[in-house]
């Protein structure tokens, strides 16, 4: 999904799979920086499911669990947090709560009632999205960091490691069908 | 979207699922009428499913109730909550009751959540159970024998030892087996039955394997016998043990240790020495996976050693841990997670096959979401190194993640 020219929507919220994402890379601030659009977090996600990565020596990376600390990006305007509003954002939550956890339920009905896309890298939030609101549109982690890849040019060396955080820190491997699937693969 | 879900619901069942939340909180009525800004008798009237609950009142429930909205609105298995079927048959003090209300809901909360597994991904518990046995009037001793080696024929398990008890209940019989870190430590395990959900089982976490064991033998016991009778199985909880009690003890000696086979090992080890000692016991059990004192108590009751040997290494200050160390033997293997593995596999083949979210997946497995993705991972690798030899591999996921 390209997020530069005619993305259909001013803001894109992140669901807790591409905060987690975003977080373990090493490289969410400068990736929030190139995005061209607001972005933006339900404070339910924050407070109660984007929660931590593992930051343990490489070779026992499980040993060290790290708190999200989201606060830095949000006291610098990257992101801002995003409440449950009104009762069409209330009853879309309770509708959507019906098969989503209770995260992906508000950043699904925030995103319905101000047309915001969603970052999400779960596929059975993408499919009920899909359906049930095929208006909104859907980007993934690896679109974000692709964008940031393609904006900013780093070097196949911090991309490796950026991705690499992702998988041993995160914990997180792209589907085998997944769009950029190739490319993730081109660098680890 | 959709129309609005609170309208298509039963009222009736949701309010029915709000009451208890509510009452699982300590909350009343009129705590709750409080927190919302309206009359008590608008929270009454939700309960009983008089009046549709708006959406901003279902999410502030939620969040006073310390739970998820998802619980809710989600489609669940309907069933009587494992509360209401402890009142009645037993009898509790106010203090207990206390104690162990958290740990019947747990039960709740996880028996159901293992049913709602196998309704999304289409997998039923397979349910192997026998006819219950009808024990009235035998003599309870005679009784647990009987049951005992009939249900060892039946399950195919000869006359040795069974080291994997757990898995045989779960998979072999079709119980829902959890542990739980149950406190106090007197509660070693609760048993109950429900009619969609099948034998439900509890065991004290916290208890070492061989006692945990016991519990998962006695109260198969009661399941065997007494299916539809809630036990609590509590330690020195009786001054005149009933006899459904005293059945589920001996049955699970009789289960656990029966008498062709521990008599053979037994008089296997006498031939080959002139008396016996403590180490010999010590061994057996260890072998058997029980404690020295069941054991002891059970040779004692064979008349294979004297009566009063378990008594008297009480009194001489007989320490079994450091006999034990002082022997080589290590910990019992025990698959001691408290999920059974089947229900982690349900819930990472719903995940995997996108009939459930991560959040989800998380929340069935009791973790973060963090560690539930290291659970599937730790699957895909499992099965990408057993594909090619066409087995099946139970593997514990939650120790994967030192849950």
């Amino acid at each position: 999904m390209n997020i530069d020219k005619g993305f259909p929507h001013d803001c894109i919220i992140l669901d807790a799979c591409c905060v987690i994402n975003l977080y373990a890379s090493g490289k969410m601030r400068t990736i929030l920086q190139v995005i061209p659009r607001n972005l933006s977090i339900a404070a339910y996600v924050k407070d109660h499911e984007a929660l931590n990565i593992y930051s343990g020596p490489i070779d026992n990376v499980q040993a060290i669990s790290e708190s999200i600390d989201l606060q830095p990006f949000v006291d610098d305007n990257l992101l801002f947090l995003a409440y449950i509003d009104g009762e069409v954002e209330e009853s879309a939550y309770v509708n959507l709560a019906q098969s989503l956890d209770d995260g992906e339920a508000v950043t699904g009905a925030i995103a319905l009632n101000r047309n915001w896309a969603i970052a999400t890298d779960d596929s059975a939030s993408m499919k009920l999205f899909q359906r049930t609101a095929p208006h909104i549109a859907l980007v993934s982690t690896l679109d974000l960091i692709k964008h940031w890849v393609d904006t900013n040019k780093p070097s196949d060396d911090i991309v490796h490691d950026a991705l690499l955080n992702i998988r041993v820190r995160g914990r997180y491997e792209p589907h085998r069908n997944h769009p950029l699937g190739n490319w993730w693969r081109k660098f680890l | 979207m959709e129309e609005n879900i609170l309208d298509k619901l039963d009222i009736r069942e949701l309010g029915r699922e709000l009451q208890l939340a509510r009452t699982k909180r300590g909350l009343t009525q009129a705590d709750v009428a409080q927190m919302l800004d309206v009359a008590r008798t608008t929270i009454t009237a939700i309960e009983k499913g008089e009046r549709r609950i708006k959406p901003d009142e279902l999410i502030r429930l939620a969040q006073a109730y310390g739970r998820q909205v998802n619980d809710f609105v989600r489609q669940r298995p309907a069933i009587e909550p494992f509360q209401v079927q402890f009142r009645g048959p037993f009898l509790r003090s106010e203090d207990e009751d206390k104690e162990i209300s958290i740990y019947i809901d747990q039960l709740e909360d996880l028996s159901r959540d293992y049913f709602e597994l196998e309704q999304i991904t289409n997998s039923p518990l397979g349910r192997k159970y026998p006819n219950e046995y009808s024990i009235d009037g035998l003599r309870v001793d005679l009784a647990a024998e009987d049951v005992a080696n009939q249900e060892r024929k039946r399950l195919g398990l000869g006359d040795g030892p069974i080291p994997i008890l757990r898995e045989i209940l779960e998979q072999d019989v079709g119980l829902r087996i959890f542990y739980l870190a149950i406190k106090p430590s007197k509660y070693s395990a609760m048993y109950l039955y429900d009619h969609k959900l099948g034998g439900c089982i509890g065991v004290n976490l916290q208890h070492p394997e061989e006692r945990r064991r016991w519990s998962l033998a006695h109260d198969f016991g009661h399941f065997l016998a007494h299916r539809y009778k809630p036990t609590m199985f509590v330690i020195n909880n009786y001054r005149r043990v009933p006899q459904s009690e005293q059945f589920a003890d001996y049955f699970a000696a009789y289960f656990l240790m029966p008498t062709s086979g521990l008599t053979m090992r037994f008089n296997d080890i006498r031939k080959t020495k002139e008396k016996i000692v403590v180490a010999d016991l010590c061994t057996l059990a260890h072998y058997y996976g029980v404690s020295v004192e069941a054991l002891t108590l059970r040779l004692e009751d064979l008349k294979l050693i004297p009566t009063g040997v378990w008594d008297r290494l009480q009194e001489g200050g007989f320490k079994v841990r450091e006999a034990q160390a002082q022997l080589g033997l290590g910990d019992i293997p025990s698959q001691s997670s408290q999920l059974p593995i089947r229900y982690q596999n349900l819930a990472v083949l719903a995940f995997e096959n996108s009939l459930i979210t991560e959040g989800q997946f998380s929340h069935y497995l009791r973790v973060d979401r963090l560690s539930a993705r290291s659970i599937a991972e730790s699957l895909r690798r499992q099965r990408s190194q057993a594909s090619g030899i066409n087995s099946e591999i139970d593997l514990d996921l939650t120790e994967a993640i030192n849950v």
